[in-house]
């Protein structure tokens, strides 16, 4: 088992290195954009760490439903998440805001102490958390392994949670400390988060599933279903508020959720998906909690209750079920372990480091800070290790962790007051921040170094926090976050009021609290009056950016502002405000803020003034997108105005085709006639014969004449829509079998065979009879024509198809190209634009057929014919009440 | 004079009046229903004027047009033709027609222009 278990944990710290090796090059370009929102919310779910997965059962087990508080806290939160979030996005990206830390310091006058203070206070509330998470994977390995492998004292070799360690500070570095800006998103980073969230909770639920299938045929489940249903819950609602109200907090404030809701998101369009998908998430994670806890004390009573899973994985799926609870566990923690590291390496080597190297400023920076960065994250790593190997042994994973989120909690009056009320100041949150950290430390903290150092647990006596809940009848838990968050927030309030602004202090409050309205438009805001030598921004960005990426960055700089560096040798301050927050990015707010003062004399400007500026960049901003958005308008009526110009010239050109052909059509039959007629008036002696058989010529020309002039006029009134169809119930048989009659005499004398052969199934339809025996008529005509001229033959078909009547016209001519084959419904496709013609005809008679078909909603076609001579088919829908066609007006031919 | 006449259209009725038109003025006439039965009875009758419709199935006039200038230069072309439009009108010309002439036409006018030609 020692064995498998090392094995599979190896290769799956491997599997998700070269997971992020992949995501960090390949998220960019490949699909993942539409992805992006299922991947952020995922990431955020690094909230449910071993905790969760362990944990939880464990808690479950001692008291119960009170588990779900944590997970129904920030489910609550996720209710007033939208506008925090989009808020701080707005801020981190504008203000170069890389953890909370930053944000802090940047809202309350780019201020260090409060920095700091965020910085030390968020490594000394989390540092124990991470060590449980380092404590969950040792113990679980060792409760599948069934040896103790941490030698009781001292340092071991042979714990595996040293190795995990160890990996993690690798994995952190490289691809957490990738870019010197620290509120850039790191695709290789969030996309494993992603990844291992969406592992364990695979993982859960299978081993969940697996164990309940299980469960259910034992009779202990049903009982234990039962003892637990009556059992009373009576948790006070003070201890049972509290932990909804850190929960919530944490679930904003911890700095693996700051780092991964705001530092990493790369678009205000990932929130609102997260909104519903992360309590979802935690739904489903917590359904197999409570049929682990039941079972757990029976089928394996010696196991220590947080490890409940492992154990009953092992005792219902084998140890392969063991294998992937262990794994699932594994990925919990490691996520937990990666990203809190960053959050608190970032804020801790920005605020407590970097400000002591930025003093000498003649030395390329830029290696320096990510090292910093980097011993900041292997440090941190080591002494959680070591805070789990010395300390931590014996407490339980879930009271370490409230422990935390105590601790956390206490940011959250200076955050929501920095970022909703104006009024908020600098000491207010200092000052709130250090009261509520003290009485924290006093309830949760002290009594346990005074046991340790005493051996009694109750050395200050009456005032000793256990003394202090128990008269108040709440657990110490309870006490220490409502008196610290009560006492913290009123100092904060009564701090801020008490304080007077200076001008970049009004100005940041303004800024952040109008955040939604002022920095929406991604630019730094301009903060001063003043200028100062380029040259001389310019070599502070190289210091701390290196040479290639200020060049990078001033460039882009230069293009969008349309400036020349080489002409304009003063910065001006919008310039000077864009390189303080490119410094924010890499330094901090309070590093840059420094830097920034020693190389330009400046002055701040007012907030009216700022305002001023900000409102003029946003309208301008604004004109620009109504501008851009005009002119799409513009050039889509352009556009349109084009097409039915285009359309206009088409349908003109038609028209004039059309009469040009209707002309030529009328001309051939005119020139017979008056050549006749001149022939009889001018030649008195004709002979007889002759001048009956031009008078007789004479009379049929004047027919064909007619016969055009009203297919004209047939067609001109389908395609201008005037023609109304008058439906009947006709019988098509009875039609086709008429027609056909009607056409036999011109067929024996062209010596063709006319044949039909019609389904007698034929329902009566609803059609205009006099329109379809005109189109019969056509086709028919058509087909005689076209025949082969000896041995000709047509042959006519009609059936029932679905719901249309087909009919089917074919005869054993030439038939027609494939290429022509639409062509042939065109008006005078004979004659248009060829000067060769086709046997006789007024080349009206299909398109008028078209016309008809269309307007029975039918439709007409060359039909693919492999034997030969052309097939002509047209299909007639069924209409079985009369109404149904009422509606249909042709429309004209575009 | 007199002359030798070629008559080509696919209109049976112009054909034929045109036929017995000429005929009756003392040419001698040959008629043809379409392009490839004009070109072959040109060759073998050699007329000195034809008078061509353009629009035929098979070879249309032009092409008959251009046989029969390359055949014969001295030919007499006469287009007779539905085809209005200026731009037809003027590609008869490029085809080497001695004179273009729009249907309907009187008699007259024909015989008048045929005259002038021979």
């Amino acid at each position: 088992m020692i064995l498998l278990l090392i094995v599979i944990a190896t290769a799956y710290l491997a599997f998700i290195f070269g997971a992020a090796w992949f995501f960090e090059k390949r998220m960019a370009n490949l699909g993942f954009k539409k992805w992006m929102p299922y991947i952020y919310a995922l990431a955020i779910a690094v909230y449910c760490t071993a905790w969760t997965f362990y944990g939880s059962i464990g808690r479950a087990t001692e008291s119960g439903f009170d588990f779900l508080l944590i997970y129904i806290g920030p489910t609550l939160a996720m209710f007033i998440w939208y506008p925090i979030a989009r808020k701080l996005y707005y801020i981190k990206v504008s203000q170069g805001v890389g953890s909370l830390a930053d944000l802090l310091s940047a809202r309350y006058g780019k201020d260090a102490t409060l920095g700091k203070l965020v910085a030390a206070l968020s490594l000394i509330g989390v540092l124990p958390y991470i060590s449980l998470q380092i404590k969950a994977i040792s113990e679980s390995f060792t409760t599948l392994a069934g040896e103790d492998l941490h030698l009781a004292k001292g340092f071991s070799l042979a714990d595996p949670a040293l190795y995990v360690t160890l990996v993690m500070v690798a994995f952190t570095i490289l691809f957490g400390t990738r870019y010197l800006q620290n509120n850039r998103p790191k695709a290789g980073l969030i996309g494993t988060i992603a990844f291992e969230s969406l592992f364990k909770l695979i993982a859960f639920v299978i081993v969940g599933i697996i164990g309940l299938s299980s469960f259910v045929k034992d009779d202990r489940f049903w009982v234990g279903i039962q003892d637990f249903a009556q059992k009373p819950i009576d948790l006070p609602i003070a201890d049972f508020s509290s932990i909804l109200l850190i929960s919530a907090l944490s679930f904003m404030l911890l700095p693996r959720q700051f780092q991964m809701s705001v530092v990493e998101n790369n678009s205000v369009k990932n929130i609102p998906k997260a909104l519903w998908l992360v309590p979802l998430y935690m739904l489903v994670l917590n359904l197999f909690i409570l049929p682990f806890a039941i079972m757990g004390p029976s089928l394996s009573p010696e196991t220590n209750a947080d490890f409940y899973l492992l154990a009953l994985a092992n005792i219902t799926g084998g140890s392969g079920t063991a294998a992937l609870a262990f794994l699932g566990g594994l990925s919990a923690a490691t996520s937990m372990i990666i990203v809190s590291t960053l959050a608190l390496g970032n804020m801790f080597s920005t605020h407590v480091l970097v400000p002591q190297i930025v003093r000498n400023k003649n030395v390329s920076l830029e290696r320096r800070i990510i090292a910093l960065r980097r011993w900041a994250i292997f440090g941190i790593l080591i002494l959680a290790y070591l805070y789990y190997h010395y300390i931590a042994q014996k407490d339980s994973l879930v009271s370490i962790g409230m422990v935390s989120f105590a601790a956390i909690s206490q940011f959250a009056p200076a955050f929501f007051g920095g970022l909703f009320w104006k009024q908020a100041h600098r000491k207010g949150a200092i000052a709130g921040i250090a009261s509520g950290f003290t009485i924290w430390f006093f309830f949760l903290v002290l009594p346990e170094i005074l046991n340790a150092i005493t051996g009694d647990p109750n050395f200050l006596g009456f005032w000793s926090p256990r003394n202090l809940a128990n008269t108040m009848q709440i657990n110490v838990l309870s006490a220490a976050s409502i008196f610290s968050l009560l006492v913290n927030s009123l100092v904060f309030i009564a701090a801020s009021l008490g304080a007077v602004h200076n001008q970049e202090e009004e100005n940041q409050a303004t800024l952040f609290v109008d955040a939604n309205r002022l920095l929406s438009g991604n630019q730094a805001p301009e903060m001063y009056r003043g200028t100062a030598p380029f040259p001389n921004v310019k070599s502070l960005l190289i210091n701390f950016l290196g040479d290639s990426r200020t060049e990078k960055v001033l460039d882009r700089y230069a293009r969008l502002n349309s400036i020349n560096w080489d002409i304009s040798s003063m910065a001006d301050s919008r310039m000077i405000s864009y390189a303080e927050r490119l410094l924010s990015e890499a330094i901090g707010p309070a590093s840059a803020k420094i830097m920034i003062a020693s190389v330009v004399q400046r002055e701040d400007l007012s907030r009216n003034e700022v305002l001023g500026i900000l409102e003029e960049s946003q309208k301008v901003l604004r004109l620009n997108r109504e501008l851009s958005r005009r002119g799409d308008q513009l050039r889509r009526a352009t556009e349109e105005l084009q097409a039915a110009n285009d359309k206009l010239q088409g349908l003109t050109h038609l028209k004039d085709e059309f009469l040009y052909t209707v002309s030529h059509e009328l001309r051939t039959p005119l020139t017979a006639i008056r050549t006749q007629a001149e022939l009889i008036e001018d030649d008195l002696d004709m002979p007889a014969e002759d001048r009956q058989r031009f008078l007789n010529n004479i009379v049929k020309d004047c027919d064909r004449l007619t016969r055009l002039i009203g297919n004209v006029l047939d067609l001109e009134k389908f395609e201008s829509g005037n023609q109304k169809l008058s439906l009947v119930r006709i019988d098509l048989c009875e039609l086709i079998e008429n027609i056909v009659k009607q056409f036999q005499a011109l067929a024996q004398k062209r010596g063709h065979l006319l044949e039909m052969e019609i389904s007698n199934q034929i329902p009566a339809t609803y059609a205009d009879e006099d329109r379809i025996s005109q189109v019969l008529h056509n086709l028919i005509g058509n087909a005689l024509k076209y025949a082969k001229s000896n041995e000709g033959k047509v042959l006519i078909t009609a059936y029932q198809l679905d719901q249309d009547l087909k009919v089917n016209i074919h005869d054993n001519g030439k038939g027609i190209p494939a290429s022509d084959r639409e062509l042939v419904f065109d008006k005078f496709y004979q004659v248009r634009n060829q000067t060769r013609r086709k046997p006789s005809g007024s080349g009206l008679g299909l398109a008028i057929s078209k016309n008809i078909i269309q307007m029975h909603k039918g439709q007409i076609w060359i039909e693919e014919n492999p034997g030969g001579g052309t097939k002509v088919s047209f299909t007639l829908p069924l209409y079985q009440a009369e109404g149904l066609l009422k509606e249909t007006k042709m429309l004209p031919h575009a | 004079m007199p002359s030798k006449i070629l008559i080509v259209d696919d209109e049976i009725n112009i054909l034929m009046s045109l036929e017995y038109l000429f005929k009756r003025k003392g040419y001698e006439v040959f008629i043809a229903r379409n392009g490839t039965e004009a070109m072959a009875l040109a060759d073998k009758e050699e007329p000195n004027l034809v008078l061509l419709d353009i629009m035929m199935p098979d070879v249309d006039g032009y092409e008959v047009c251009d046989y029969l200038k390359a055949k014969n230069p001295a030919i007499k072309v006469v287009f007779l033709s539905a085809k209005s439009k200026k731009a037809d009108v003027q590609k008869g010309y490029d085809h080497g027609a001695d004179l273009y002439l729009l249907k309907p036409f009187s008699n007259k006018e024909l015989l008048n222009h045929v005259k002038d030609l021979s």
